[in-house]
């Protein structure tokens, strides 16, 4: 088997409303291999969750997967096009979950607030394993304290509400941990969570992953979180993927001007800045998106001659940016780099 | 801490506690006390931002809150002093006196969509203030509103247009002209910039930074980011269940940390370089509950380097160096953060 578990290519996903048609995905490639984790990164609107859907098949109406594929290379070389299958069909329902789970920034919502804990663990386990009722409460008993939660027997049969966010969060990751996925994708995990205890979440989820073995999909709008968990970064704006590299080439070697002013805007606690560089403008209005390169409006390497339709350059080996510019702009020497 | 000339705020053992009722056949009976900010210190300057930090239920919100008097306290004491009347106690004010030092205290709030009403137009919502009070009427008003738009970088031509037409950031300029409007002495912000996108976040910050410095604005500077703290506030204190655990100049606190639960906190921040050497000093547990915190400091039962003191003595807080208080028994035996 190839070390490649995911293969992304040219997805294209919209939402077809009473007032237009939004394109929230539109021609996003990437890949992810297995045991790595993948960061996402982008602000409100940039389709980041809508791709982690999509990988799922489980964009909801008005929206649908319009064209591209996403080969799955679950059980051997010859892989599934997730994008073609019924989104209700048999087979979707076995992957998902089953070997591809997803976890969501609010764990309030994603678990039921009338069933107890140990009711939701159980029904999922069975559904993708064989087990009786009681092989499975012990299988969620074990997960429950993997994931660092005291008494995990009398947690089965707590409900919800009875629990703290971060134990919420935990449950989750236990929940999608119970089948032994071969991919998990986490949509802004710790967004909900406070500091401490998003340390805490990362720090699990990093030692799950050495265990388990599993792939990452990790998705956030923070570029701190990306930079302690992922090994490659796709930047995404507008619906599409600004630039992809691996993850110490984002921060120290960016060739978009999106990913470089991004870097510049956000305020340090590891050092003094006096001021922070601002991205002018605001992100565009999805159904109004510009012309040509999305990112002209707010660029500063903006040249009418040579950015009018920008592709998805190679400019290094594992490095891709979608920038007319991208071999002119200079690499943004990172601010720890930058003499003082 | 001693109240100076130049001290625009003096905060002193404040507490504000929430009943916990009760709800039984003999009636409703207070059975605990939900003591979200128990015995709070801290003076800020003329022209000085001063962040509060802490983490979701510490009690940062609502010790703004009770400065402001949108509660009122349990105890102690809120010296304001007025640029015309003098040292006033908040604490003692009723409605009346109140609306007056509300004039002089202006309050900026996280979620730009819910704090504008969206029936008004930008005219009445940033012209509000000077409406109340009477300052300003007709053309003297349209102006001044002009003018405060201006100042936070919209358009006055937006003035009749509704909050509805406006971005997150945009709102958030909104509040902040509102805010401005009447010339207030101090400013309390809470958490301006959570609500916003990364890139909206920076141009909101600059802006702070720049009105406050254009008008030697005093900001109490409500948030639970570290970095946006770093970045703009002259001081730093740090809370944790209700109490303030360290206070320091910014620099001083980031470089030279003198209390476990602020090393704890700062190690769990993540850094945007992926070079950066991970120095996570795991907090175990979770937060304790106000209504029920644990004996001596409330901290010893998450803490690395609690000894049999800790359990049963109660830190107070204190000036370990000069200008650098915290409130931890051993802070001049442990070397932290480092």
């Amino acid at each position: 088997m190839s070390d490649v578990l995911l293969e992304v290519n040219d997805l294209h996903v919209s939402f077809f409303l009473t007032e237009g048609i939004v394109r929230a995905v539109s021609g996003v490639s990437f890949q992810i291999e297995r045991g790595k984790t993948l960061g996402i990164v982008g602000e409100s609107g940039c389709g980041k969750s809508v791709t982690a859907r999509a990988i799922l098949n489980m964009v909801r109406p008005p929206g649908r997967i319009v064209s591209g594929e996403i080969n799955y290379y679950g059980q051997s070389d010859t892989p599934i096009d997730l994008a073609k299958l019924d989104p209700h069909g048999a087979e979707i329902r076995r992957i998902r979950w089953g070997e591809i789970s997803m976890i969501f920034q609010e764990p309030m919502t994603s678990l039921s607030p009338v069933h107890t804990i140990g009711n939701q663990m159980i029904e999922a386990i069975r559904l993708h394993m064989d087990m009786s009722k009681q092989d499975a409460a012990a299988h969620a008993v074990g997960l429950l304290a993997r994931v660092g939660l005291a008494q995990p027997e009398r947690l089965l049969t707590r409900y919800r509400h009875e629990l703290s966010g971060g134990m919420r969060q935990r449950v989750m990751i236990a929940m999608a941990l119970s089948c032994n996925p071969k991919l998990l994708i986490a949509d802004e995990p710790t967004t909900a969570v406070d500091v401490t205890t998003q340390a805490q979440i990362l720090n699990l989820m990093r030692d799950l992953q050495q265990e388990f073995g599993m792939a990452i999909i990790f998705i956030t709008h923070a570029l701190g979180v990306i930079a302690e968990v992922a090994d490659h970064v796709v930047v995404m704006y507008l619906g599409e993927e600004a630039e992809v590299a691996d993850v110490d080439t984002i921060y120290y070697k960016a060739a978009h001007p999106y990913t470089q002013a991004l870097l510049r805007s956000i305020p340090r606690h590891d050092i003094k800045l006096d001021r922070l560089e601002t991205i002018e403008g605001n992100v565009p209005d999805p159904m109004n998106m510009p012309d040509g390169c999305k990112f002209h409006p707010r660029c500063r390497h903006y040249d009418p001659g040579k950015c009018a339709n920008p592709a998805l350059l190679q400019i290094g080996e594992q490095h891709w940016s979608r920038c007319a510019r991208a071999h002119e702009i200079n690499p943004q020497l990172s601010r720890t780099e930058q003499p003082s | 801490m001693t109240t100076q000339n130049d001290t625009l705020l003096h905060v002193s053992n404040l507490k504000k506690h929430f009943p916990i009722y009760n709800r039984g056949i003999l009636g409703k009976r207070v059975t605990n006390y939900v003591k979200a900010v128990d015995g709070v210190n801290f003076t800020i300057s003329r022209g000085e931002v001063l962040g509060l930090v802490g983490e979701s239920g510490c009690g940062k919100t609502t010790t703004g809150r009770t400065i402001l008097r949108a509660e009122t306290p349990t105890d102690g004491s809120i010296i304001f002093r007025d640029n015309d009347k003098g040292e006033i106690d908040l604490a003692l004010l009723n409605r009346e006196e109140l609306r007056d030092v509300w004039r002089n205290i202006q309050l900026i709030f996280q979620d730009p969509y819910s704090s504008l009403n969206p029936r008004m137009t930008l005219e009445q919502i940033v012209g509000e203030p000077l409406h109340n009070y009477d300052v300003l009427k007709g053309g003297a008003l349209r102006d001044r509103v002009a003018e405060l738009l201006g100042l936070v970088g919209l358009r006055p031509e937006y003035m009749s247009r509704y909050p509805h037409a406006f971005s997150g950031g945009q709102r958030q300029r909104i509040g902040i002209a509102r805010a401005l409007a009447l010339n207030p002495q101090m400013i309390i912000c809470d958490e301006p910039v959570s609500a916003l996108d990364v890139s909206i976040q920076a141009q909101i910050l600059n802006l702070l930074q720049d009105l406050q410095a254009q008008f030697q604005l005093t900001y109490l500077f409500i948030s639970h980011d570290l970095s946006v703290v770093r970045h703009l506030c002259h001081r730093v204190a740090v809370m944790y269940v209700g109490k303030i655990v360290e206070i320091a100049s910014t620099e001083e606190l980031f470089n030279n940390i003198q209390h476990p639960y602020c090393e704890a906190l700062l190690s769990s921040a993540p850094t945007p370089d992926p070079r950066a050497k991970r120095k996570h000093v795991p907090l175990i547990g979770e937060v304790p509950d106000p209504a029920n915190p644990p004996p001596g400091c409330y901290f010893h039962p998450r803490c690395l380097y609690a000894k049999e003191q800790c359990k049963a003595e109660p830190p107070l807080l204190r000036e370990v160096k000069p200008g650098h208080w915290s409130a931890c028994h051993f802070s001049e035996e442990l070397s932290l953060g480092s």
